[in-house]
């Protein structure tokens, strides 16, 4: 079996080695055992499943709450050519949609986004198959003590329950010992195998930079940023901003090129900006936390954060898509004083306000609604709360069995104890989330080893490092020579010279090639 | 370019019709009313031109052209242009918007667009050997006119590359440098990745809007040549192959026309359009006019496609029911109706 699994990776994704976990992980999965896999960012995680998926026969089911993420996935997995992969999610338009549902056997995985699993219909279809394994990635999302608490992970229990018992595998970058056992208890399987590896990550070397405001932030990256020409990922909260500082950077750093990359933009244009810098056309990225989740690039060299991050689980996720390729990278922060009103004004549009909140339920017992659509097309149609809010309300109103499967059971009664219920769940909610950026402020405030600081809250243990540890501990950015991009070629010639460079047709290098094949 | 337009429409429509008839030409809507504008304000060119714009977007460049003086004020929804505008209009070179002609190619323009950048990445990869990228279009049907084309016997990326190069040379010598740039700019091939919308017009310092219509107008004029002569510009002509469909045809039949593109089966398409099957046939019917390169074959065994044409060179009335007595019962009507339309060559693009 080893040699088979090991044949396979090369085989399958053209590696000749497994990652640190990776084997282990995929060993106990095509055992039959269910198997809770915490791996840093960028070690191939997805390996993990794709494997035993693609050696299965059968299918895989693989849970993922990111759009982005599943459609990248299946996009790099028909790129090396295994092709009977889908992602089943609301971009999917109606036809296509009913068309792959008709022919599900065919694939042998699945990608499928947890709204989606709760689509009865869906539900009826995936019953039917041969499920070999069911995957839930970002597992953390199942507890509300994990940073991307989704309320509608909690239903995967009862899903998995009508499915013909497959092994689970649980995976996640991030999860807190708590955040672990939370897995394990609301999927109800104590026995799950854990594999927990550390997610420190050596090459990446930590620093904050106190500034003062955004003109000392712009003299600060101008400065830095000049002296080396390596793929850098800079992170904004705020697209505006990304745009702003965008425009400054290109005006400022000659050669460089530079763009920027939010949810607002385009698919396809977002699909151009993520290749150019996949390929190293472009230097300097700045960007939403929209980028970067299915980037499989292995030499991001410096990941600046603009803006004050949210919680430490999402910073450290973040910058592990910093040097993949194991080459010493950086991880910047910049951080004034009065950055910490914006994570905090990111809650509020996270959870919906206690007073509209209230307004809600009030229209509930006047409006007379039948079906929880009716609700729906309300709450959209009058902006009443965002998606994710009403997510979060959607779910506790479910919990409340005020809104059930194809009725709706309003009283007085029910919607003044949830009035009351609600109101103290999202002071909670709240409550934890500022206590989240505490945690990250005092690893921004703190005066020792920050690699120490960062991961104790994840893990016992890290790893020492002796050079670039942290701006605390002494690091010379001075000492630091990453090798540099190449000027992209073929940007100076006039468009007939582009033109024949572009469609391959340089004479010479032509009669090489065909020389030489 | 796209101040100059709406300036050229404003003028052509006076006070006539209200500034959001102009929005409806550019976007291309379908309806009567709309096309009875274009029509009777001579506003054929700019049809359909600008599909993705928004309303906002438009309404924000008409409250500009009001700031500059160019127009009046907007707020009731007619504007004429002031001595100024008038000014602007006449002034500017028109030859660049003269190249645009909606009417003709804002069916053809969107596919075309999409199959052209395909073709280029998959063809520069090929030809390197190079079997593992992903594709920068993600239209399905583009995807997979890129797959018959590339099975097709006697396709070589090589070839492709080298004539595509000559015909671009050659059409965009009458075209300005500038635009030229622009529009090599937007290309992806292995050496690089094609500039983004937003990324040409920081590049070019022109608007987003600006980029969209010089690219849209390299386009059209690329359509024109090889409307001209097929013969001359082969490889661009076959990158369109398909695509000259009719404009006659109706919403939608065309809608059904996309999705028989894409490879689904009547049934499929009757179901999910919530559609009886005889009205998806009639859209066949009405597609069979206009575009014979569809693959017929599962409607229609070869065999039947031969008896039928037969049977109706033999009938001499040319009446359906006449058709009909000359075949075996198990030939229906539809199939009859197919084929005529079939062999029907004068709407021919
Ligand atoms: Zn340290």
């Amino acid at each position: 079996m080893k040699q088979t699994i090991e044949y396979q990776l090369e085989n399958i994704f053209g590696h000749t080695s497994f990652k640190l976990g990776q084997k282990e992980i995929i060993e106990d999965v095509i055992n039959g055992k269910d198997v809770l896999g915490i791996l840093p960012t960028g070690s191939g995680k997805s390996v993990c499943f794709q494997l035993p998926g693609l050696i299965f026969g059968g299918t895989t089911i693989i849970v993922s709450p990111l759009l982005s993420l599943m459609v990248d996935q299946v996009k790099q997995l028909k790129a090396s050519g295994i092709k009977d992969v889908v992602a089943i999610n609301s971009m999917l338009d109606p036809v296509k949609r009913a068309q792959v549902l008709e022919n599900l056997y065919k694939y042998r995985l699945i990608y499928i986004s947890p709204e989606m699993l709760q689509n009865e219909f869906i539900l009826k279809r995936l019953i039917k198959l041969n499920i070999k394994l069911f995957v839930i990635d970002e597992a953390h999302c199942i507890s509300q003590w994990g940073h991307e608490f989704r309320p509608d992970y909690l239903k995967i229990k009862d899903i998995i329950n009508q499915l013909d018992q497959p092994p689970v595998l649980a995976l996640s970058a991030t999860a807190t010992e708590e955040v672990q056992n939370d897995i394990l208890a609301i999927l109800d399987r104590p026995n799950m195998k854990k594999h927990i590896y550390p997610i420190d990550r050596k090459n990446i070397s930590l620093v904050v930079e106190d500034l003062p405001d955004r003109k000392a932030k712009i003299d600060y990256l101008i400065a830095l940023l000049k002296q080396r020409k390596i793929p850098t990922m800079i992170y904004f909260s705020s697209r505006k901003e990304a745009e702003q500082i965008t425009l400054i950077l290109r005006e400022q750093l000659d050669n460089f090129s530079i763009a920027y990359y939010h949810g607002g933009l385009e698919q396809d244009e977002r699909l151009l900006i993520q290749q150019q810098f996949m390929k190293n056309q472009l230097d300097i990225i700045c960007c939403t936390s929209a980028f970067g989740m299915g980037i499989n690039k292995s030499d991001i060299r410096l990941i600046i954060h603009y803006h004050l991050p949210t919680q430490l689980e999402s910073f450290i996720q973040e910058i592990g898509r910093a040097g993949r390729d194991g080459e010493q990278c950086i991880s910047i922060v910049l951080y004034s004083k009065n950055d910490v009103q914006i994570p905090r004004n990111l809650f509020h549009s996270e959870l919906p306000s206690t007073d509209i909140t209230s307004g809600f339920i009030n229209s509930l017992e006047n409006l007379q609604f039948n079906t929880t659509n009716e609700i729906e097309k309300y709450v959209y149609d009058f902006q009443i709360f965002n998606e994710t809010q009403w997510r979060f309300i959607r779910y506790h109103l479910e919990d409340f069995l005020i809104i059930q499967k194809d009725k709706l059971d309003i009283s007085s009664e029910k919607l003044v104890q949830f009035d009351r219920f609600i109101k103290v769940k999202i002071e909670e909610r709240l409550k934890y989330k500022h206590h989240k950026l505490n945690d990250l402020i005092e690893w921004v405030d703190h005066s020792r080893c920050r690699r120490e600081k960062l991961y104790q809250h994840f893990q016992s243990n890290y790893s020492q490092v002796e050079e670039f540890c942290c701006d605390n501990c002494g690091l010379a950015l001075e000492e630091w020579h990453p090798k540099e991009n190449n000027k992209f070629d073929g940007t100076s010639l006039g468009w007939k010279e582009r033109l024949r460079w572009v469609l391959l047709q340089e004479k010479n290098n032509e009669s090489n090639a065909e020389r030489n094949h | 370019m796209f101040q100059l337009i709406l300036l050229s429409c404003f003028a052509k429509i006076k006070q006539d019709r209200s500034i959001s008839s102009v929005y409806h030409i550019l976007k291309g809507k379908k309806s009567a009313q709309t096309i009875q504008d274009m029509r009777l304000y001579d506003l054929g060119s700019y049809f359909g031109i600008y599909k993705s714009l928004n309303r906002a977007e438009f309404d924000e460049e008409v409250r500009y052209l009001n700031k500059v003086g160019a127009i009046s004020n907007p707020t009731d929804n007619f504007v004429y242009l002031t001595n100024k505008g008038k000014d602007i209009l006449n002034s500017k070179n028109q030859l660049d918007i003269d190249i645009l002609n909606g009417q003709a190619f804002e069916h053809i323009a969107p596919l075309f667009e999409k199959r052209f950048m395909l073709a280029i990445q998959v063809a520069s990869h090929l030809r390197l050997n190079k079997l593992s990228f992903i594709p920068i279009v993600e239209d399905e049907t583009a995807q997979k006119w890129i797959k018959e084309m590339m099975i097709s016997k006697g396709f070589s990326a090589n070839l492709f590359l080298s004539h595509l190069y000559d015909e671009l040379l050659e059409i965009g010598e009458s075209l300005s440098n500038y635009w030229m740039e622009i529009f090599v700019d937007r290309i992806t091939s292995d050496k690089q990745v094609g500039q983004s919308i937003q990324q040409l017009s920081i590049n070019y310092n022109k608007s987003n809007h600006d980029i969209h219509l010089i690219l849209t107008a390299v386009f059209h004029y690329i359509f024109t040549k090889i409307e001209k002569d097929k013969y001359q510009y082969k490889l661009l002509a076959y990158i369109s192959d398909g695509l000259w469909i009719d404009n006659s045809l109706t919403i939608s039949a065309r809608k059904t026309y996309e999705y028989v593109q894409q490879g689904y089966t009547i049934e499929t398409i009757a179901k999910q359009r919530n559609l009886k099957a005889n009205t998806i046939y009639d859209h066949l019917i009405e597609i069979a006019y206009v575009d014979k390169t569809i693959k017929w074959q599962t409607l229609l065994p070869d065999a039947n496609y031969f008896k039928i044409l037969e049977a109706i060179k033999k009938s001499n009335t040319g009446k359906l029911k006449d058709i009909k007595q000359l075949l075996p019962e198990s030939i229906s009507y539809f199939q009859i109706r197919l084929v005529i339309a079939l062999n029907n060559e004068k709407m021919m693009g």
